[in-house]
């Protein structure tokens, strides 16, 4: 399939009939509350970026998100969060998600967190940070 | 991804890419892809005028839904816990409306 400036994106590509059953739930349930809104106050060429990501990332030398507590009780995700510096790599992180498929994360952090592919972009520009967050 | 979960939970942007889960990017070392999307991603959200806007970004993920490999060796506890016990079915859903089950905040 090519790629379609048209395109409409299918929610539900990638799942199977009892997840697309429980997200088509999960969304008739979710509230109506009204959406933030912050709008962008300058061009983004002049702002500092930050990347947030729920793929359950954390440096080497920071303790790991808590997927024994979510083995023992399912209902319960890790709340916490860890910070990346923007010079992380695959090399320097542990993947503690255990809802996906982790080793191309590992093989290639940008895969899923864009440092590398933001520092590129940067060019003397927005400065980067990441938190990093595990799924709920 | 899931634009539709993501625009309900209330997220004031939403650049929705049918990528699979684990590599919204692309694939490792696609930096040409990865950079794309991204430059792509950043240009729906600045442009968003309005709370609520959904941008569907142009690309095409090049296998089938049932050649993609995304989901982990080991599957994850709570879709143990749902082959175990179907009926948990209703209480999972039920979670996004605010049913939090007071096991959910407790590790263990």
């Amino acid at each position: 399939m090519a790629n379609s400036p048209h395109r409409v994106v299918d929610s539900y590509r990638y799942l199977n009939p009892a997840s697309r059953a429980i997200v088509k739930t999960m969304i008739a349930l979710s509230p109506r509350d009204r959406l933030p809104w912050t709008p962008l106050p300058r061009p983004l060429s002049e702002a500092t970026v930050a990347l947030v990501s729920t793929a359950g990332l954390s440096m080497l030398a920071d303790s790991p998100f808590d997927a024994e507590g979510e083995r023992q009780n399912p209902w319960w995700g890790d709340p916490t969060y860890r910070i990346l510096p923007r010079t992380a790599t695959e090399a320097d992180i542990v993947a503690s998600h255990l809802h996906i498929e982790i080793a191309y994360i590992q093989q290639d952090l940008d895969v899923a967190l864009p440092l590398r592919r933001l520092a590129e972009a940067e060019a003397g520009e927005e400065s980067v940070d990441a938190a990093v967050f595990i799924p709920v | 991804m899931i634009p539709d979960l993501s625009a309900a939970a209330g997220a004031p942007r939403v650049a929705a890419i049918e990528f699979p889960f684990g590599r919204p990017l692309g694939q490792p070392n696609d930096a040409a892809t990865q950079r794309a999307v991204l430059h792509a991603t950043l240009d729906a959200l600045q442009g968003a005028s309005r709370p609520g806007t959904v941008v569907h970004l142009p690309f095409a993920w090049p296998e089938a839904p049932d050649q993609v490999h995304w989901r982990p060796k080991e599957p994850s506890p709570i879709v143990r816990l749902l082959a175990r016990d179907p009926t948990m079915f209703q209480r999972l859903a039920r979670l996004a409306g605010g049913d939090i089950p007071p096991e959910a905040s407790r590790r263990s």
